[in-house]
């Protein structure tokens, strides 16, 4: 075994937001360690982030399960403070934090929108600045937020949750314009549509999957999002995609 | 006795509530007049005041009141109301101002400057349209007009300002969807550089105001720019 070999760091993705297996999050996980790298499997509940890493393992891929809340910055640090004290080199970070939560406008406490405001956009923040550290370093890594309709357009009974999504996407739009020049790649990913995973599918006892299905080709197929993610990881410093829309071909514009 | 009757079937007079950051720039020339552009509508200058314990009255003369309160606290605004209500006014108009200020290295900040630049954009706004539209609903007329900035590659602001102001943007967006059909007028107005201290600036922002304010409901702007 050579020096060089001795050195060479294991090439690792965290993706940060993970929660049910059949999730954005999830099939994120489960490309890239299908795709030979190892993977922190990061998100708010155990059972479900062990159950994402033990499907990969049950698959001969690498993956950690890793607990944490994206909203809180030293559980945040600790993350890649963790990683970094391996040797292992992070290239790919993925934030997937922020559910949609519809509420009246009128009826809703102003804790609330700080709620979905710290979920949807301080957790961005909160990862983007501790990896963004760590790819400085490197003068390499990619980045990728995940992003909604909502990161679009504001609708009635979602002021909260587009606030943060837009925020969240000028966020995104604006450091990938800074970061570019230090070899760090940064996208957001517009998710314009349903999703079918159990978020929606399991919402209101099965009414999700209903109003899923009623809609357009029945919503966005989670494998076909994580290959999404998997081409931005793959692209080279000459052509980077900084912000990339997801729908179904048949939905209604 | 009799004076409450009085009060309750005088006919109320429209105002117009300013509230957010930075606004004794805009006191002087802020002449919003109602609909028919006879009357000068009164004006309550609303500025925020983090430290306020409760709403102060700071000054009432020419048509203008000075009231600071903390526009994150619903206690202040509902006590805004009453007052309002009390001195027999209507609200016909309200301009949000966010923070205008900027922090040029992103990566220097702290966790309080961000969740304090939250509470001085975004979380004022929703807090001060939540107050307003309330009694403008009641009347099914009101326009309410966010003050925001462009939201990427702005030379003006920095990272977190921008996208503040897009979070801004969002709200006057899904506001409009919703309550537009119920009378209210909901738009967004984005303006290149603040220039609180120019009265060319001021001046030109008043005009633009009143003109949104004036616009009839067969035509209502959403969104505009100003540079």
């Amino acid at each position: 075994m050579t020096s060089a070999t001795l050195d060479k760091k294991q090439d690792c993705a965290v993706v940060i937001g993970v929660g049910a297996s059949q999730g954005i999050g999830a099939a994120v996980c489960r490309l890239f360690a299908k795709e030979g790298l190892k993977v922190y499997v990061a998100g708010r509940t155990f059972q479900k982030i062990e159950a994402v890493a033990a499907q990969i393992h049950a698959n001969a891929g690498e993956a950690v399960a890793f607990r944490l809340d994206a909203e809180d910055i030293h559980q945040v640090q600790a993350l890649f403070d963790t990683i970094t004290s391996q040797n292992e080199r992070i290239t790919a970070v993925i934030h997937n934090v922020g559910g949609n939560i519809p509420s009246i406008f009128l009826r809703s406490p102003l804790s609330f929108f700080t709620q979905m405001w710290q979920s949807t956009f301080l957790s961005a923040y909160l990862v983007s600045q501790s990896c963004l550290k760590i790819f400085k370093d490197q003068n390499h890594g990619t980045l990728i937020f995940t992003g909604a309709s909502a990161s679009l357009r504001g609708k009635p009974f979602f002021a909260a949750f587009t606030m943060g999504k837009s925020a969240l996407r000028a966020y995104a739009l604006n450091l990938a314009q800074i970061y570019k020049s230090q070899g760090i790649h940064i996208a957001h990913v517009i998710i314009d549509g349903m999703v079918d995973g159990d978020r929606v599918n399991k919402a209101l006892f099965g009414l999700g999957r209903l109003a899923r299905l009623t809609r357009g080709t029945g919503g966005l197929n989670i494998d076909a999002i994580a290959e999404n993610y998997w081409m931005l990881y793959q692209q080279t410093p000459k052509l980077w995609t900084h912000e990339l829309d997801l729908r179904p071909y048949q939905e209604k514009f | 006795m009799l004076k409450k009757i009085f009060q309750k079937f005088q006919k109320k007079q429209g105002c117009v509530v300013v509230a957010g950051h930075d606004l004794q720039l805009i006191e002087r020339d802020f002449v919003i007049l109602d609909k028919n552009a006879h009357f000068p509508l009164h004006l309550y200058q609303v500025v925020h005041d983090s430290t306020a314990q409760k709403m102060k009255i700071h000054s009432i003369n020419d048509g203008v009141t000075a009231v600071h309160l903390n526009l994150v606290n619903a206690d202040h605004l509902k006590c805004l109301l009453r007052y309002i209500s009390k001195h027999g006014h209507t609200i016909e108009f309200c301009v949000f101002q966010p923070s205008f200020s900027s922090s040029p290295n992103i990566e220097a900040l702290s966790l309080e400057e961000i969740e304090h630049s939250w509470q001085t954009t975004g979380l004022s706004a929703v807090s001060v349209a939540q107050a307003v539209i309330k009694p403008m609903l009641k009347q099914q007329r009101g326009t309410v007009i966010f003050l925001g900035a462009p939201s990427n590659h702005s030379t003006h602001y920095d990272v977190l300002s921008q996208s503040m102001f897009a979070s801004i943007r969002a709200l006057a967006q899904s506001l409009a969807r919703e309550f537009q059909p119920k009378g209210i007028h909901v738009s967004y107005c984005m303006i290149e550089k603040w220039e609180g201290q120019n009265p060319h600036f001021t001046s030109s922002l008043k005009q633009v105001c009143q003109h949104i304010y004036q616009q009839p409901d067969s035509a209502w702007s959403q969104e505009l720019s100003l540079s």
